[in-house]
């Protein structure tokens, strides 16, 4: 077999593609996935939230965080994994300013917990008996009130990790 | 793809397939636009800016300020006064008392301040975000005036500033120039700052008899 020639890369395409796919199928075969999990019809009770300063007054043993809190109604459809034991997780995407965390608690279908900007955090841990999963979050946003100068969308995702 | 390849983030897969069947879908959908939502969004703004002096008497409901209190609106007018007896006239500092009862600090509650020799001022700058200093400053008029008309200079008042526990004193001592505003204490923000002012007529003058008065304004200012 002749080796490729480097100036046909038309040509030479095609194969480099196949063995990255074979590539990409092996992993997937091995290694757990991890899938974004349809979360329309999840209403949050204000999409704009106002942080207010934990401490009104800075002190000696100053406070300088800011906080809100919301109501999230989730809707989660688990259709896919029905039947399946799956770990899903919260996650927050990075924000281009100081971190936020976000902590909640629910009623009992996910598991209470807290999480970082740019991390993820377990909220189930099972197997999915029902298509729709729905829980209500209390939300607490906190983050460095003197960070915050401009408003910050915040991008809330559900993932499930799948064997 | 490296990215895909070490975490991919996929449409959801059929229940029933085999995990290579589940790669390939999920290798189709990279390239397809989202057809359903994957995420929430909550939009956060900023914490509100606030001010707050007392100078004297204030107003706290809820307890002090560091467990939660709420500063509010106070319109006294506190006072610092002294009588000069005739024998002591132009012989030199006499030290002045209010009658401003403020001891405790509204922060937390500190024993402070001593009355009734000893004026409380503090307050603190809120805001987000990298602006500049707030200034504390103090507006006093040319003179002291009696109802006979006979006028003191305001310069001849002047302070001692201090506070339990406080090796240096926050607002520095001082005079008032008397007929201007001047600048007192820069405030950087989202600090708390706080002093006891003790007030003394520097008596160096043989002056009519009479009730002298004047008012100054302290005032707090943010950018």
């Amino acid at each position: 077999m002749s080796p490729v020639p480097v100036a046909r890369p038309f040509r030479s395409a095609p194969r480099l593609l196949f063995a990255a796919l074979l590539t990409f199928i092996g992993l997937g075969a091995s290694q757990a996935a991890t899938f974004r999990v349809d979360d329309s019809g999840t209403l949050v009770s204000q999409p704009v939230a106002p942080m207010r300063w934990k401490q009104l007054v800075p002190g000696r043993g100053a406070d300088h965080s800011v906080e809100a809190r919301l109501m999230v109604a989730v809707r989660l459809h688990l259709v896919p994994w029905l039947n399946q034991p799956v770990r899903l997780y919260m996650g927050l995407a990075p924000v281009h300013s100081d971190p936020v965390q976000a902590s909640w608690r629910t009623q009992g279908r996910l598991l209470a917990g807290s999480v970082r900007s740019g991390a993820r955090t377990l909220v189930y841990d099972g197997t999915v008996s029902t298509a729709l999963l729905e829980e209500t979050m209390e939300l607490v946003l906190t983050t460095d009130g003197r960070a915050l100068v401009s408003p910050q969308t915040l991008h809330f995702h559900f993932e499930i990790d799948a064997p | 793809m490296a990215m895909g390849l070490a975490r991919p983030v996929c449409a959801q897969p059929p229940a029933t397939r085999p995990a290579r069947w589940r790669t390939l879908a999920c290798a189709g959908v990279l390239a397809a636009p989202p057809l359903v939502s994957h995420a929430y969004l909550v939009t956060i703004t900023g914490g509100t800016k606030s001010l707050y002096l007392q100078v004297g008497a204030g107003t706290m409901t809820g307890g002090n300020f560091n467990a939660g209190g709420t500063p509010g609106n106070n319109t006294t007018v506190n006072s610092v006064s002294v009588t000069v007896p005739a024998a002591s006239l132009g012989a030199g500092t006499q030290a002045m008392t209010t009658n401003s009862a403020v001891t405790a600090s509204p922060y937390d509650g500190y024993n402070f301040c001593s009355v009734p020799s000893q004026v409380y001022v503090g307050g603190f700058y809120r805001t987000p975000g990298a602006a500049g200093n707030a200034t504390l400053s103090a507006t006093s008029p040319a003179s002291l005036t009696s109802a006979g008309g006979d006028t003191l200079p305001f310069s001849t008042i002047s302070w001692v500033s201090g506070g339990n526990g406080d090796a240096t004193a926050t607002i520095p001592s001082g005079s008032f120039v008397g007929g201007t505003t001047q600048a007192l204490l820069s405030i950087a923000r989202n600090r708390w700052f706080e002093s006891c002012l003790q007030f003394n007529y520097a008596n160096t003058a043989l002056v009519a008899a009479g009730t002298f008065t004047g008012r100054v304004t302290y005032t707090l200012t943010a950018p």
